[in-house]
């Protein structure tokens, strides 16, 4: 049962053992310990061992897709995009991006995008695609349901065993927020509201949807404060400080996922999940820049601009792209989604949470109590001892998790760069 | 009938017993006092120090440094350090802060180790445990008052980069050169300790030094193989440890009964040396190698701007994060063993023993140099002392 991961020279990490007890009891004793261990003496749980990755989203995830649906000349296939790993292959990066490594970390081949059916899916396939959004019909993409549309008309790809084990990884929204942000330059607190349940509303079915097809893996990379976008922040016309609103409404619906993830952990019987928060990841990397090895988390390492915010070409790439954040106007450097990578992979449940996706890859599936015991720095929640279905308690959860995400929000925007 | 007043009798006797006790020490509950924790030493347990004192970039407050948290800020680790556990263990509610550092919460302790520390000579950018203490004594009148600093616990790492230095500028010292330099380090040490007593601290914990030999930088640098650790070192730092408990007997005992010397000595040197002899018994894939780093070991560079490290993946694998520091998950177990283990790991007492020790007792207990049985048992496969 031993799997040999295929790593390249640069990893020194040993093949990855079976599922230990340890793993388990870890996991476990974050939340309900005393409630869940007897149970775990009782029960011999499934072995599990995600070789198997499915990937949901926008642009950040795209990894080729684009080119089938667009008529015109998609830009992520040709240079500058893929000029670190001197090949353009629809990822809108300067080389790989965060299923590239996440793949790589689980000992699997790079997923690839459903639409280029010639390739191998035996491993999973990326149904991401640029410019897509969870609600309406934008052109030339596919909205969250269309992609988890065409993974239900392919899933006999995969057998049921391999969709119950497999991980399902999401970053959707930020075109959401982007457009509502510039159509409603001031909306009301009730009306921001009223747009992102709408948003979560549709996330939940769709991950119905992919539950109701054995999925049961899911990670969430919440939304990066898009108002310190380079793009965003160019076209604001004050390149100074991140925009208030798109942040805003990112936080808001990072907090509303956090809760959607926990009400279905404790609905659906056998889900599990991660949530990593992106968006504090990429404020460090913003405001402290340096620290984390980039020269600059202001402006983007390709486009024309004060920061180089639009038109990436290659007339207008920087010659260090490690040393930016930022490869074009809205999405990261290979460098950033490294970072990113292991911080998906490993890290503590104050970054990722309540397991990191090494984790998340060999918990046992028949877990029925679902460790939903969100850590104390992520919602500044307190461990739960009892039900928690009482609207008192998701009350209480959101009046604790106001005061983190809209605190980051405020530090996004007020700090000068 | 008569079985009832049997019963009857012993409870009362009990009752009667117990009303004699006047002076109860109270074990250890949940009834923490609300003390601090200062560390003193090296880079184990600086806390941030090192970069108020250097011109130069600090690797340590970059990436890949503190991975785990995303927080890259000083701590030789990728995450938190075995004094930061060790503080929520004792329900200290903020993060002992790095002493040197400006505007820092100092009201429940504070580190003063500092990376590159030394008992003997004059390292450079840092300070050697005599100047940490003198810096303590500096601060002390502004911020702790006397009582807060007795009941308080003084926990100290230090030594390491002497006999690190040593062997580097003595490598074929022979013998009793070994041992005039062993001496001379623990005598600094025992004076260095009855400063900081005479300043008011009683309650002292030191950690006995690493296994040196197997830090995964020595071993890259002496071309030990991944098998072997340099025994030289290894043997130099079990020199050391062995005047440790004695040294803090002598000290305890000549103590006036109106000002305790209390102690406890942590054995990290078998607590690292067991992790790398049974790794899988404590769950570490690689212990000989560090996960941040280049080289045969990737021991070297972590964090070094014109370096390219290789960096682990999954760091929870692994024993070191870069070439001498332990990562995040060894420094929970071991500050798990510094506040409750048994007499084989920490002793006399442990931690959380020695926190509610009363501080105007004279400890009743003393060091014990282990026995060839408690050796035995130790090394032999598959018994799981922790």
């Amino acid at each position: 049962m031993l799997l040999i991961p295929s790593f390249t020279a640069n990893s020194n990490e040993p093949p990855p053992s079976k599922l230990s007890l340890s793993d388990l009891s870890m996991a476990i004793l974050k939340s309900h310990f005393f409630l869940l261990f007897p149970l775990l003496l009782l029960h011999f749980h499934t072995v599990s061992f995600a070789q198997t990755l499915f990937v949901f989203g926008d642009g950040l995830y795209d990894a080729g897709n684009k080119q089938f649906l667009s008529q015109n000349r998609v830009d992520a296939s040709f240079p500058p995009y893929g000029v670190t790993v001197g090949q353009a292959t629809g990822r809108w990066s300067d080389g790989s991006i965060v299923p590239d490594y996440l793949a790589k970390f689980m000992g699997i081949p790079k997923i690839s995008p459903i639409l280029l059916t010639t390739a191998d899916f035996s491993h999973g396939a990326n149904f991401a695609i640029a410019d897509a959004t969870v609600l309406g019909s934008p052109p030339e993409t596919m909205t969250l349901s269309q992609q988890v549309k065409k993974f239900s008309e392919n899933k006999n790809k995969w057998t049921n065993q391999t969709r119950s084990e497999a991980i399902y990884l999401i970053y959707i929204g930020s075109d959401d927020y982007l457009s509502y942000a510039k159509s409603n330059p001031s909306p009301s607190d009730t009306q921001k509201q009223a747009f992102v349940d709408q948003v979560i509303t549709t996330i939940k079915a769709e991950i119905k949807v992919v539950y109701g097809s054995g999925g049961r893996k899911f990670a969430f990379q919440n939304l990066a404060p898009l108002g310190c976008l380079p793009a965003v922040k160019q076209a604001s016309g004050n390149v100074q400080e991140c925009v208030k609103l798109p942040s805003e409404m990112a936080a808001l619906h990072n907090k509303k996922l956090l809760q959607l993830l926990v009400e279905l952990s404790r609905e659906l019987n056998g889900f599990q999940y991660s949530f990593y928060d992106f968006f504090s990841s990429i404020q460090n990397r913003v405001i402290k820049s340096k620290t984390y090895t980039f020269e600059t988390g202001n402006a983007a390492c390709c486009g024309t601009g004060s920061i180089n915010g639009s038109n990436c070409s290659a007339k207008n790439v920087c010659a260090k792209p490690e040393e930016y954040i930022f490869f074009d106007g809205k999405h990261l450097t290979q460098e950033a989604n490294l970072q990113v990578g292991h911080l998906m992979w490993g890290a503590d449940p104050e970054v990722i949470g309540p397991n990191n996706i090494r984790e998340l890859m060999v918990l046992p599936l028949d877990i029925t109590v679902i460790l939903a015991g969100i850590q104390e720095a992520m919602a500044a929640m307190r461990p739960r001892q009892s039900n928690i279905e009482s609207l008192y308690d998701i009350k209480k959860m959101e009046s604790e998790m106001d005061n983190h995400w809209l605190y980051q929000v405020d530090k996004a925007i007020s700090f000068m760069i | 009938m008569m079985a009832k007043n049997c019963n009857l009798v012993s409870v009362l006797c009990v009752f009667l017993v117990l009303t004699l006790f006047n002076k109860p020490i109270t074990v250890a509950g949940q009834n923490i006092p609300a003390v601090g924790l200062f560390t003193f030493g090296d880079s184990n347990f600086d806390a941030g120090n090192k970069q108020t004192l250097t011109k130069t970039l600090l690797p340590q407050t970059f990436w890949p440094y503190g991975k785990s948290r995303d927080d890259p800020n000083g701590k030789f680790s990728d995450g938190l350090i075995a004094p930061d556990f060790l503080a929520k263990f004792m329900r200290i509610p903020i993060v002992i802060p790095p002493a040197l550092q400006p505007n820092v919460n100092v009201s429940r302790g504070a580190s003063f180790a500092v990376a590159d520390a030394t008992l003997l000579g004059a390292p450079v950018e840092s300070l050697t445990l005599n100047q940490q203490v003198r810096k303590f004594n500096q601060m002390k009148a502004a911020n702790w008052n006397d009582d807060f600093v007795k009941k308080s616990v003084f926990m100290i790492y230090i030594g390491a980069n002497d006999y690190l230095n040593f062997t580097k500028n003595n490598p074929n010292a022979d013998a009793s050169t070994q041992q005039a330099f062993v001496t001379s380090v623990t005598n600094k040490l025992k004076n260095d300790i009855s400063l900081l007593y005479s300043s008011g601290a009683s309650k002292f914990v030191i950690q006995t030094l690493a296994p040196l030999g197997c830090l995964p930088i020595v071993r890259q640098e002496f071309n030990t193989g991944m098998d072997q650790c340099y025994e030289k070192l290894n043997d130099l730092a079990k020199q050391h440890n062995e005047k440790i408990g004695p040294m803090l007997n002598e000290l305890a005992r000549t103590a006036p009964a109106s000002a305790p010397f209390q102690f406890t000595v942590f054995d990290f040197y078998n607590a690292i040396l067991t992790r790398t002899q049974r790794n899988q018994n404590f769950r570490f894939f690689v212990t000989n190698a560090s996960c941040c780093g280049v080289g045969t070991h990737d021991a070297y560079g972590c964090g070094f701007p014109n370096v390219h490290s290789r960096l682990c993946e999954y760091q929870r694998s692994y024993l070191f994060f870069d070439g001498r520091h332990n990562t995040e998950k060894a420094q929970e177990m071991f500050g798990h063993l510094l506040f409750g283990a048994d007499t084989n790991v920490i002793q006399p007492m442990n931690i959380r023993e020695l926190v509610v020790y009363p501080a105007d007792e004279p400890m009743r207990e003393s060091w014990v140099p282990p026995t060839s049985a408690t050796v035995q048992l130790r090394e032999s496969r598959g018994y799981e002392y922790y």
